[in-house]
C-alpha cells in the first residue's frame, strides 16, 4: 500500500500540496479520539465556558442534580465541617426567626397577666409590715428576675479558660478550676447517658444557681445566672459566641494555652454581666379604692357624732389663748386653725414658763396644738431679774433690784462673781448701769503655794512642786540643805505631806561610791568602800599600776577626802611552768593560761579530771578554772565495771572495745531485758550489742504455745525440758495444722504427738461449719493484697474445705464478707486476691460464693466471714 | 499565663489521687475512696523560664466495666501514668490506655510512675522491668505519694516537656 501510494504521482502532489494541513488533521483527530486530552482540553475553557453561560437559567437547572447529590454525600461524610462553615451565616437567620417567635410568644403571655388584677403589691406591703423589712427590700427580693454572676468563656477541646467575666471581683479566683470542671461535667454527662457527639450539654442547674451553655466552634460560654433567666439569654449568648469567633478565629484555631491574646474579649463578655427585674406597672387596685371610700365615709359619720363637743371646746381654746395672752414672757401673734390643728405663732422668753403646761386647766389635749414661738428677751423688770437669777448664778446671799436702768446689788459676794455680773450686765438690755457700792466682799486668803513661797526659796538645782497643800521636792542637793530646807517648812501647819525622795544626794555614800566606782574600774579583785568620814577605801587584790592609777584619780573626785589601800595586796603574775609543776597533766592535755585565768582542754581519764579540779585554785596566782577536758576509758576498767553491775549469767560472755559492750552467748529472757536497762549507765560504755540466744523457761514456752495453737477443747499441751507434748482429742483439721504452727514457737526444741488422737468423724460437717465460721483474714487499708498471715487461714480453709467436699461433694464454700469500708473490700474482690490465694491451694471460683450484704452492722474492722453450706 | 491540660491515668488504686493531693496539697491519707469521673485540681508552677498553670484532671480508675472514655483525654497537653509497683497487673492496664491515648491525642509527652514505692517488702517490679520502661517511655520514676518522693520531679518534668514540644 506503501508503496503504491510512493508510486501514485496523484498521492505525490497531494502530499507536496497539504503537507502542513495533512499533519494539523491527524492531530485534530487525536485530540477528538484521546479521552484524556479531550479532557485537558475542555477543563482550560470550562471557566469562561461557565461564566459566559451564568445568566441562563437553563445551566443551573442542568447542574441542580449534581451538585445536591455531591453536596449532601459531602454533609454525610461530616456533617460538623459543614455545620461549622455555615454557622456564621446560618446562626443569625435561624436566631432571628426563633426570636420572632419567641416575643409573639411573650406578647400575648403579658396580655394575659395585664388583664389579670393582681394583690401582689398589697401582699408585699403587708410582708414588709410583718417582717420589718423595708418596702423596697421585699420589692427587690419578690421582683429580681435572674442576675448573671459569672461569664465563662472556654476553650473547647481542652477546657481550659480562655477569659472570665464576674459581677463580684472575687469570684476569680477558681475561675480556671471551674471552666476545666464544667468541660468535664458535660463529657461525664454525655458519658454516662450515651449521648451521641453532635448532642452537647445545654443547661444545668443547681439550686438557685443555672448555668446557661452556648457551644459553638472551638469555644464554649458558659454563664451563671441566679433566678431565672429569660431564655433570650441564650441567643444573646449565641450573638456574642459569634462575634468572639470573628474576632479571634485564628487565634483559637492555634490556641496552645496561652490566655494572654484574649484579653480584648473584655468589651464582648462583660456586657453579658445582666441584671433584670420583674416589672410590676399595674392598674389601680378596685379593692384598695373600695377600701378606702369606706373609711371615708365612717369617718364623716364620726365627724357630725362629734359636733357638740367641739363647740364647747373652742370656748375653752378661746379662755387659753386669752391667758396665754396675759403670761409675762410670752407674745401671741396669730392664731389659726388648720386640718384639726392648732397653730400658735408668737414670741417666748425661754424663762417663761411653757404655754403647753397650760392645757390641761382648759382641759385642751396636747396633740391638737402646735406652738411655733421665735425665742425673745422679754424686758419687763419681773422677766429681767428671773434672767439675771438664772445667768450670773448669783449665791443666796445676793438680792437685786432694778431701777431707772441701774441695777443695785445688794449683799454678800465675792470679788470674782461681781466682776462676772458685770461683764455679763454689759450686754443686757434695759441695763445700763451696775451699782455694787452695797455688796459686802470678804478678802480671799492666801493660797498655800503663796505662803510657801514667803516662807522659802529653793536653790537652782531643786524644783518645787506643790499640788493642794502637799510639797514634793525634785532635782539635786547635799543632806545638809534638803535637812535645813524640811525644818523651815515645818512651821507650814496645814502642810499635809512633804516628799523629798525623790532628790539625788550628792554627798551620800552610796552616790559617791556609785561615782568612784565609774572613775576607777576597779578589776574584778577589788572592792571598794567609803567610810563615814568620806574615805574611799580599796580592799582585795589589784595591780600595782592599778592602784597607782587610782590614787591619783580619787583625789580628783568630789566629797572624797582620801585614799585608803592599806587593805590592798599587789597581785603576782602566775606562770604557765608553775602550774605544770602543780597539776603534772598528761600529754593529751593542753593548758592556757591568760590573766590568772586557766583553762585546759583535750582527753585525761577520769583521776586527773577529779584532782586537776582539786588542785587548780590552790595553785597561787590562778583566779578561776575552767576544765573542759573529754573523760576517757581504760577499757579494762570499763569491763571490770560492766561485770560487777551486769552479774552476767554462766553461759554469757562479755567483752568491751571503742566504747561497745558486746554481750555473746546465751542467758534467760530475764536477763536480757534487765541488762538492756542497765548497760548503759555504765561509765564508759555508749552503744550496747547484745546478741544472746534467749533460752526460754518450759513454762514460757508453754504460754507461747497455748497463745500460737489456741488447743480446742479436749486437748492438753505440756512442756518439758524443751519438748512440747500435746494430749487428747482434737479434729483433723486442727491436727493437720500444728506442723506449722509448731515451727514458729521459739525455744522449742521437738513436739509429741503420740497421744494426742483424732476426733470421730461422725458430725464432721456441722465440725466443719464451725471451724470454717471461725476462720478470720485481716486486710490492712492502704494494701488490697493478703499478707502472710492471711495465707496461713487460707490454706487451712482450703484443707476443710476439701475435707468438706469429701463429705458433701457438692458443697460449696460460702464466703459473707463484713466490711466497714466498702470501697476496700471492692478493690480486693476485683483483685481476686481471696479466690487466686484460694485457687492455690486447689479451690476454685466456681466453688465460692461471695455475699457482701450479709453482716453490714459490724462496726469495728474489715473481717471476712467464711462459711461451708450445701448446695441445695 | 500559660495554661495546660494534664490527665493522670492508670488502674484503680493506684494512687492518682493519692499523688495530686501529695503534689498540690502536701497531704496524704492512708483512706482509699474511689474516685468517680473526673476531679480538676490546679497548681501553678515556677520553671525556670516561665510560669505554667497546670490544670491536673484526676480521672477515676481504669476497670473492666468502668473502662476510660477518650473525651477526657482530649485536648491534654500531657499524661501522667501510673502503675501500683506492688501490683504488676497495674502496668499493663496503664501500657493499654496509653495506647488508646496515642490513638486518640496522638504524640503527646507523658511521665510514668510505679507508685507506692514506700512499701518496699511488697515491691514487685525487678531493675529488669523499670529498665524496659525506661528505654520505652523515656521519663520513668518510682514515687510515693506517701512519703512524696518523686512526685515534685514527676509535675515539673512534664510541665518542661510540653512546654518544649
Ligand atoms: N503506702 C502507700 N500507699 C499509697 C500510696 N499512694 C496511694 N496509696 C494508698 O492507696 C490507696 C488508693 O489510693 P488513691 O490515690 O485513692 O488511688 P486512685 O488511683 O486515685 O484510685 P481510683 O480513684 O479508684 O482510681 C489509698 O488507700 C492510698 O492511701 C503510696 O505511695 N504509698
Ligand atoms: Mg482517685
Amino acid at each position: 500500500m506503501t508503496d503504491h501510494n510512493h508510486h501514485d504521482p496523484m498521492q505525490q502532489l497531494r502530499k507536496l500540496l497539504f503537507k502542513e494541513e495533512e499533519a494539523r488533521i491527524s492531530a485534530i483527530e487525536e485530540v477528538r479520539d484521546n479521552e484524556e486530552l479531550h479532557a485537558k482540553e475542555i477543563s482550560e475553557v470550562l471557566v469562561e465556558a461557565l461564566d459566559l453561560r451564568a445568566h441562563d437559567e437553563g445551566l443551573g437547572k442542568a447542574l441542580m442534580p449534581a451538585v445536591e447529590t455531591a453536596v449532601s454525600e459531602s454533609i454525610a461524610n461530616d456533617p460538623k465541617a459543614f455545620a461549622d462553615a455555615l454557622f456564621p451565616v446560618m446562626g443569625p437567620a435561624i436566631r432571628r426567626s426563633i426570636q420572632y417567635a419567641i416575643s409573639e410568644m411573650l406578647q400575648s403571655l403579658n396580655q394575659t397577666l395585664e388583664q389579670a388584677f393582681s394583690p401582689k403589691s398589697m401582699l408585699w406591703r403587708w410582708e414588709a409590715f410583718r417582717t420589718g423589712k423595708s418596702f423596697a427590700e421585699v420589692v427587690m427580693l419578690n421582683t429580681l428576675l435572674y442576675r448573671v454572676e459569672q461569664v465563662f468563656w472556654i476553650h473547647k477541646e481542652t477546657g481550659l479558660l480562655l477569659a472570665h467575666e464576674s459581677f463580684d471581683p472575687s469570684l476569680t479566683e477558681d475561675a480556671d478550676v471551674v471552666s476545666s470542671m464544667l468541660t468535664a461535667v458535660g463529657d461525664f454527662i454525655q458519658d454516662s447517658f450515651q449521648g451521641s457527639p453532635n448532642q452537647e450539654v445545654q443547661s444545668l442547674r443547681l439550686g438557685d444557681l443555672e448555668v446557661m451553655i452556648e457551644q459553638g466552634p472551638y469555644s464554649v460560654l458558659a454563664v451563671v445566672c441566679r433566678g431565672n433567666p429569660p431564655r433570650s439569654l441564650q441567643v444573646t449568648l449565641g450573638q456574642t459566641l459569634e462575634h468572639l469567633l470573628q474576632t479571634f478565629h485564628d487565634v483559637l484555631k492555634t490556641f496552645d494555652g496561652d490566655t494572654s491574646h484574649f484579653s480584648a474579649s473584655h468589651d464582648m463578655l462583660a456586657p453579658l454581666l445582666l441584671v433584670d427585674y420583674v416589672d410590676h406597672e399595674k392598674k389601680p387596685p378596685i379593692k384598695l379604692i373600695i377600701a378606702l371610700s369606706i373609711l371615708v365615709i365612717s369617718f364623716v359619720g364620726w365627724t357630725s357624732w362629734n359636733v357638740e363637743q367641739k363647740l364647747a371646746l373652742k370656748h375653752r381654746w378661746q379662755s387659753y389663748i386669752q391667758t396665754l395672752k396675759e403670761t409675762p414672757g410670752l407674745v401671741i401673734t396669730d392664731v389659726d386653725e388648720h386640718e384639726g390643728i392648732h397653730h400658735i405663732y408668737g414670741l417666748r422668753d425661754p424663762l417663761a414658763i411653757q404655754a403647753a403646761s397650760l392645757l390641761k386647766k382648759f382641759e385642751l389635749n396636747e396633740a391638737g396644738v402646735q406652738y411655733h414661738f421665735q425665742p425673745y428677751h422679754a424686758l419687763d423688770h419681773g422677766m429681767m431679774l428671773k434672767r439675771l437669777w438664772h445667768l450670773s448664778k448669783a449665791p443666796s446671799s445676793v438680792s437685786f433690784k432694778i431701777q431707772d436702768d441701774v441695777l443695785y446689788v445688794y449683799g454678800k459676794a465675792s470679788q470674782a462673781w461681781l466682776s462676772e455680773l458685770q461683764l455679763m450686765t454689759q450686754w443686757m438690755d434695759g441695763i445700763a448701769l451696775v451699782n455694787v457700792d452695797a455688796v459686802d466682799v470678804p478678802k480671799p486668803p492666801k493660797t498655800f503655794q503663796e505662803r510657801v513661797m514667803m516662807l522659802w526659796q529653793p536653790i537652782d538645782s531643786v524644783q518645787l512642786h506643790v499640788q493642794g497643800d502637799a510639797v514634793m521636792l525634785t532635782g539635786s542637793a547635799t543632806i545638809a540643805w534638803l535637812q535645813q530646807a524640811k525644818a523651815r517648812l515645818a512651821s507650814l501647819k496645814d502642810m499635809a505631806s512633804y516628799d523629798d525622795h525623790a532628790v539625788l544626794r550628792l554627798d551620800s555614800v552610796d552616790y559617791i561610791l556609785q561615782l568612784a566606782q565609774q572613775a576607777l574600774h576597779p578589776p574584778r579583785g577589788v572592792h571598794l568602800s567609803i567610810t563615814k568620814e568620806h574615805i574611799l577605801k580599796a580592799q582585795g587584790a589589784a595591780s600595782a599600776s592599778w592602784i597607782a592609777n587610782a590614787q591619783k584619780k580619787s583625789v580628783a573626785l568630789k566629797y572624797i577626802l582620801g585614799f585608803d589601800a592599806k587593805d590592798l595586796k599587789i597581785l603576782n603574775k602566775v606562770n604557765l611552768a608553775r602550774v605544770i609543776a602543780a597539776l603534772e597533766p598528761p600529754a593529751s592535755v593542753d593548758l592556757f593560761l591568760n590573766k590568772g585565768k586557766l583553762l585546759v582542754k583535750g582527753e585525761a581519764d577520769g583521776r586527773w579530771i577529779t584532782f586537776a579540779n582539786l588542785q587548780a585554785l590552790n595553785i597561787k596566782g590562778v583566779q578561776s578554772f575552767q576544765n573542759q577536758v573529754k573523760q576517757i576509758w581504760h577499757a579494762d576498767a570499763v569491763l571490770e565495771q560492766a561485770k560487777l553491775r551486769l552479774h552476767p549469767e554462766p553461759s554469757v560472755q562479755l567483752s568491751f572495745a571503742d566504747g561497745v559492750l558486746h554481750a555473746r552467748g546465751q542467758a534467760s529472757k530475764r536477763w536480757i531485758s534487765f541488762v538492756h536497762r542497765e548497760a548503759l549507765h555504765i561509765d564508759g560504755v555508749f552503744t550496747f550489742d547484745e546478741q544472746v540466744d534467749m533460752i526460754y523457761s518450759d513454762e514460757e514456752i508453754l504460754k507461747i504455745a497455748m497463745t500460737t495453737l489456741q488447743p480446742p477443747e479436749g486437748v492438753r499441751l505440756q512442756v518439758s525440758q524443751g519438748v512440747l507434748s500435746i494430749l487428747g482429742e482434737a479434729d483433723i483439721a486442727w491436727i493437720e495444722s500444728l506442723k506449722a504452727q509448731v515451727a514458729v514457737i521459739p525455744g522449742l526444741q521437738s513436739f509429741d504427738i503420740k497421744s494426742l488422737h483424732a476426733k470421730a468423724q461422725a458430725d464432721g460437717w456441722e465440725q466443719l461449719q464451725i471451724q470454717v465460721a471461725s476462720t478470720r483474714l485481716q486486710t490492712f487499708a492502704n494494701h488490697p493484697l493478703l499478707t502472710v498471715k492471711d495465707e496461713a487461714a487460707l490454706k487451712r480453709l482450703s484443707n476443710i474445705f476439701h475435707r468438706a467436699v469429701e463429705l458433701h461433694p457438692d458443697s460449696r464454700l460460702h464466703l459473707a464478707i463484713a466490711y466497714k469500708r466498702s470501697e476496700k473490700l471492692v478493690l480486693m474482690m476485683r483483685n481476686h486476691a481471696i479466690h487466686q490465694g484460694l485457687k492455690k491451694y486447689g479451690v476454685f471460683e466456681s466453688q465460692i460464693i461471695t455475699d457482701f450484704s450479709e453482716n453490714q452492722g459490724v462496726k469495728q474492722d474489715s473481717r471476712i466471714v467464711f462459711t461451708v453450706i450445701k448446695q441445695p | 499565663m500559660i495554661q495546660k491540660k494534664i490527665c493522670v491515668l492508670g488502674a484503680a488504686g493506684v494512687g492518682k489521687t493519692s499523688l495530686i493531693a501529695q503534689f498540690v496539697y502536701s497531704k496524704f491519707s492512708e483512706k482509699y475512696l474511689s474516685s468517680m469521673g473526673v476531679k480538676i485540681d490546679r497548681k501553678i508552677v515556677q520553671l525556670e523560664s516561665q510560669q505554667v498553670n497546670l490544670m491536673i484532671w484526676d480521672i477515676h480508675g481504669e476497670e473492666k466495666f468502668k473502662k476510660i472514655t477518650s473525651s477526657y483525654f482530649r485536648g491534654a497537653s500531657g499524661v501522667i501514668m501510673v502503675a501500683d509497683g506492688t501490683r504488676p497487673d497495674t502496668l499493663s492496664v496503664a501500657q493499654n490506655i496509653f495506647q488508646r491515648v496515642e490513638q486518640d491525642v496522638g504524640n503527646i509527652p507523658s511521665v510514668w510512675l510505679l507508685n507506692k514505692v514506700d512499701l518496699e517488702d511488697q515491691w514487685c517490679m525487678s531493675e529488669g522491668v523499670v529498665k524496659q520502661l525506661n528505654e520505652k517511655y523515656v521519663s520513668v520514676y518510682q514515687s510515693s505519694a506517701k512519703t512524696g518522693e518523686n512526685v515534685e520531679q514527676t509535675f515539673f518534668n512534664i510541665a518542661e516537656n510540653m512546654l518544649n514540644v
